[in-house]
């Protein structure tokens, strides 16, 4: 179990490029798709507490995910395993590879791997929204709420409007708490 | 002494960097400036190589300002003190969350809070795009680049890979996969065209 933990880990860590939305998409296919080791609902909870909480959310997600499999240990391993490959590559790098970029076989690679993040990365919150809104009680209100935040955080992103993406998940809660203030969870039973 | 100072300056970076990789780069900045033998202009440096390299980018950053400061140990110190704010926060929550989720207020709370991550995801990627392939450039200056031409060839490319594979195997293609094939075409069509 704990090796199974470490390579999945090691896994997602080698193949995670351009920071952690490239890795949300490599973690749904191995932890939730193939190993089924947690649900759609808690995996997008987690993102969303890692958003609010410092540090990467790879360690986050390693952190959560390895607990659930094997208490402490577990979670050690997980971590272990996500950080490295970040670690060796790095390290190679630092020491021995000073104008690493400049490289045009890697400059070349690069530009087609940044391509095929993004699609991924987008691939991947279509499945989430199909998955929210296949489970959800409250269709109407899961579509609106994605529609409404995909055109703000766009927005935000192209026109470099300094909002951070915590801002935005904390005017979510702050949503949650007014809709269960006026009893919305009431009136439409979402579990 | 050097060691500590990288733990205690990564400590506060991993503590302090909020919602991703990119607020962490100006937090790392400003560790760089309090260490000599590091100079300021090899920041631009560090960050373009942590951004395309495997693995988180503050950990990356990490590992390469604590190399380039005292080489695999200090790495080590400095990898270890940017990940552990994190664990610990996350640890605490894997504990208790079982418990919370009993809750029926706070269920409801995660059924609003979840639509607007995974509308940050979608945004995220959406807007990557655009900056790989310059496309705002391209349509603020009316004008085609190259990148654009060269990024919409590899887009078509893998959408017409994936949806073969699906058609043919009938199962997804990981992603894992597209991003080898990225590297193939990227490699491919700059050499090519």
């Amino acid at each position: 179990m704990l090796w199974t933990l470490f390579k999945t880990f090691f896994k997602i860590g080698l193949f995670t490029f351009g920071g952690g939305y490239g890795m949300i998409s490599i973690v749904k296919e191995e932890c939730i798709d193939k190993k089924k080791w947690v649900t759609n609902d808690e995996f997008v909870s987690i993102i969303a507490i890692a958003e609010s909480t410092p540090g990467p959310i790879a360690i986050n997600m390693a952190t959560y995910i390895g607990y659930k499999q094997n208490k402490l240990i577990g979670a050690v391993v997980a971590t272990i395993g996500v950080v490295l490959p970040s670690i060796i590559v790095i390290y190679i790098i630092a020491k021995y590879l000073n104008d690493f970029l400049n490289i045009k076989i890697i400059s070349d690679a690069f530009f087609g791997i940044r391509i095929a993040v993004s699609i991924i990365i987008i691939r991947t919150a279509y499945r989430l929204i199909r998955d929210e809104l296949k489970s959800s009680n409250n269709k109407f209100l899961t579509m609106t709420l994605f529609a409404i935040y995909v055109l703000i955080v766009l927005y935000i992103d192209l026109f470099n409007v300094n909002i951070s993406y915590v801002a935005i998940i904390l005017s979510a809660i702050i949503l949650s708490m007014i809709l269960i203030l006026i009893g919305v969870d009431k009136a439409n039973g979402i579990s | 002494m050097v060691f500590l100072k990288l733990f205690l300056n990564f400590l506060i970076v991993g503590a302090f960097s909020f919602g991703g990789a990119y607020s962490a780069i100006p937090l790392v900045k400003d560790v760089t400036e309090r260490f000599d033998m590091i100079s300021a202009e090899s920041i631009a440096d560090f960050v373009a190589i942590a951004e395309s390299t495997p693995g988180p980018v503050g950990v990356n950053l990490a590992t390469f300002v604590g190399t380039k400061v005292s080489g695999l140990p200090g790495a080590l110190i400095a990898t270890l003190a940017e990940i552990l704010p994190a664990f610990v926060i996350m640890l605490l929550f894997s504990i208790y969350f079982r418990d919370v989720l009993q809750n029926r207020k706070f269920r409801f709370a995660l059924s609003v809070i979840r639509p607007c991550v995974v509308a940050i995801i979608m945004a995220v990627g959406i807007s990557l795009f655009i900056d790989n392939t310059e496309l705002y450039i391209a349509i603020n200056t009316k004008s085609i680049g190259e990148n654009l031409i060269k990024g919409l060839i590899i887009s078509i490319l893998l959408i017409v890979i994936m949806k073969l594979y699906d058609y043919i195997a009938k199962k997804r293609l990981s992603a894992i996969s597209l991003i080898v094939f990225g590297a193939i075409f990227g490699i491919a069509i700059n050499n090519l065209i």
